[in-house]
């Protein structure tokens, strides 16, 4: 599920006015220009509103957003527009922390492999930790025997 | 003689092209205005509607609204309406809702077509005289859905003025058979990139800016390559300051043909503010000031005075923006931008001016130093307008006066759109 467009025009719409504190009658086809947002300034604490500092960003409905998908935002854009990426571009929070924790299982696993590998490599020059951990069963076992031979 | 016939000439067109576009204004506010598109969720429709509704529309009765499959093959029966919540406004109290929220008993069978009308529909009681209906289908998502798709961050869309523009070009030339041809460029490219380096959202602009003209009085001779870093947040919700916007700028700036060039580290706060708001928001203004510190040093000269010199200027400006919306058929709005910066060399600054073959050294000086940029717009609808532009100051690293340069101009701007059949 994504924000609703309602939820959407919320967060585009109040950010907007608090960016502002103008509030002024909603338009969702006018340009921000006429929410009098006027410069590349104003757009950056706009979008820096939007994506998780303010009461009614898309944290306020449980969404995470992306900054990069408001990296274009002028003042030229109308207020539907902006509306149109956060609903497209949300996801939930959960969703998303769920998805930072898989990447960083992965990259964990990585470098898990990496360092198996710098492992296997510098070990006799054996190519494989598999092996390496076969090498060190056979001679436990042998070890073992041997201890047993010797107490028979 | 000839110079009075042109202007008449001119004004003429003018009178032509405005009473073109004036005899094109819209007759109903409302015409051809429906139902914009409608979203299924498990519990509700939401409906979105091209224009605002109030109570006096009634649109919260059940039985005005219908849910017709549309697809084949669709075995149960559309879903029945059992309320209608016409959404809070937005803004609350402004008494406009776009939203309408159908809540319904029975089951949408995903992937299929269903049509959402309404009968009769009005907005604040303007007919748009048309149905109103939107088609539909329901998609479920069971399973988390996917992260959105990465698509190009980068298109091409309208900019109103150079400030505002990405890419900006505009080059001219003029001759005569005789004499040597004018020649003049003004080039501004940037490009803005995702960057986390004191906040998730910086933004990292790398940029171009030139200008130059072979008319030595109108000559700026600037050229600046550098990059933006630009971090900010807001202040308050309360009061005039509202945000703070610093933009670390490490730049090489020089003359057109980089013979002459300073490496030149720039911060600058810009303070957001409220707009000051009158005439029941048909008037406004707005005003953003900032402060700065430049510092850097000479990389490359050709004249031996100004090897090696340090620079360090302060700098203080504001950009204002005051518009009126006067809404009359042959004056829509008229509009004034501009933007003032002040500098001021702590040491002793030289720069260097091309005299034939060979560069002399152009004496700056310290002190302050100005530099404005006006624009006085009147548009005469959507699409006409005239501009008045002037400029009066002096850029670095040459501090060379630009004396009240004018431009007029007649634009024309508009969008061109296929229309559905």
């Amino acid at each position: 599920m994504s924000l609703t467009p309602y939820q959407s025009m919320w967060v585009a719409y109040y950010c907007t006015a608090e960016t502002t504190g103008v509030e002024r009658p909603l338009k969702p086809a006018e340009a921000l220009t006429y929410y009098r947002i006027l410069t590349d300034q104003q757009c950056f604490i706009l979008r820096h509103k939007v994506i998780g500092n303010s009461p009614n960003s898309v944290r306020k409905f449980g969404y995470v957003l992306d900054p990069r998908h408001l990296l274009m935002l002028s003042p030229g854009w109308s207020m539907a527009q902006l509306a149109g990426v956060i609903e497209a571009n949300s996801v939930p929070a959960g969703q998303s922390d769920a998805g930072l924790i898989g990447s960083k299982l992965s990259k964990a696993h990585e470098l898990m492999d990496e360092a198996i590998s710098l492992v296997a490599s510098e070990t006799k020059g054996q190519k494989s930790v598999k092996k390496v951990e076969t090498a060190v069963h056979l001679a436990m076992t042998k070890t073992a025997m041997k201890k047993r031979g010797a107490k028979k | 003689m000839r110079v009075k016939n042109t202007i008449c000439c001119a004004m003429l067109t003018l009178a032509c092209i405005v009473a073109l576009h004036t005899s094109g204004y819209p007759q109903s506010p409302c015409k051809n205005v429906g139902i914009t598109r409608a979203v299924i969720t498990p519990t509700f429709v939401e409906v979105v509607l091209g224009l605002g509704v109030t109570t006096k529309d009634n649109l919260d009765q059940v039985n005005r609204w219908r849910i017709i499959r549309l697809s084949p093959g669709v075995d149960a029966n559309p879903p029945v309406i059992s309320r209608v919540d016409v959404k809070q406004s937005i803004p609350a109290g402004s008494g406009n809702s776009f939203y309408i929220d159908l809540h319904y008993d029975g089951a949408f069978e995903p992937k299929k077509t269903y049509i959402v009308a309404v009968d009769d529909i009005s907005f604040d009681g303007c007919k748009p005289g048309k149905e109103a209906f939107v088609a539909t289908s329901y998609n479920p998502s069971s399973t988390p859905s996917p992260p959105p798709v990465q698509a190009s961050q980068y298109d091409l869309a309208k900019a109103a003025d150079r400030s505002k523009a990405d890419i900006y070009l505009f080059g001219s030339i003029e001759g005569l058979r005789t004499g040597k041809a004018l020649k003049t460029v003004d080039l501004k490219v940037q490009l803005p990139f995702a960057a986390s380096v004191f906040q998730k959202d910086n933004l990292l602009i790398p940029y171009l800016d030139l200008k130059f003209s072979s008319n030595p009085k109108a000559d700026t001779d600037s050229l600046n390559i550098g990059a933006i870093l630009r971090s900010g947040t807001s202040i308050s919700d309360k009061g005039l300051v509202r945000g703070v916007v610093w933009d670390l700028d490490g730049r090489i700036e020089g003359n057109k043909n980089l013979k002459f060039t300073n490496g030149v580290v720039a911060n600058r706060f810009s303070f957001t503010t409220r707009p000051g708001d009158w005439c029941n928001g048909s008037c406004y203004l707005y005003v953003q000031p900032f402060i700065g510190f430049e510092v850097g040093r000479n990389m490359r000269t050709p004249v031996t005075e100004a090897e090696k010199q340090t620079i360090a200027r302060p700098l203080a400006g504001a950009t204002a923006y005051l518009g009126f919306a006067i809404k009359k058929p042959l004056l829509d709005t008229i509009s004034f931008q501009s933007e003032y910066i002040r500098r001021w060399s702590l040491t002793s600054e030289v720069g260097v001016e091309k005299a034939g073959d060979n560069y002399i050294p152009v004496f700056a000086g310290r002190g302050p130093r100005d530099y404005v940029q006006t624009k006085l717009e009147f548009g005469f609808s959507d699409y006409v307008g005239f501009a008045i532009g002037h400029t009066y100051g002096s850029l670095p690293p040459n501090f060379k006066l630009i004396d009240h340069k004018y431009s007029v101009g007649l634009t024309f701007k508009s969008l061109i759109m296929k229309r559905p059949k």
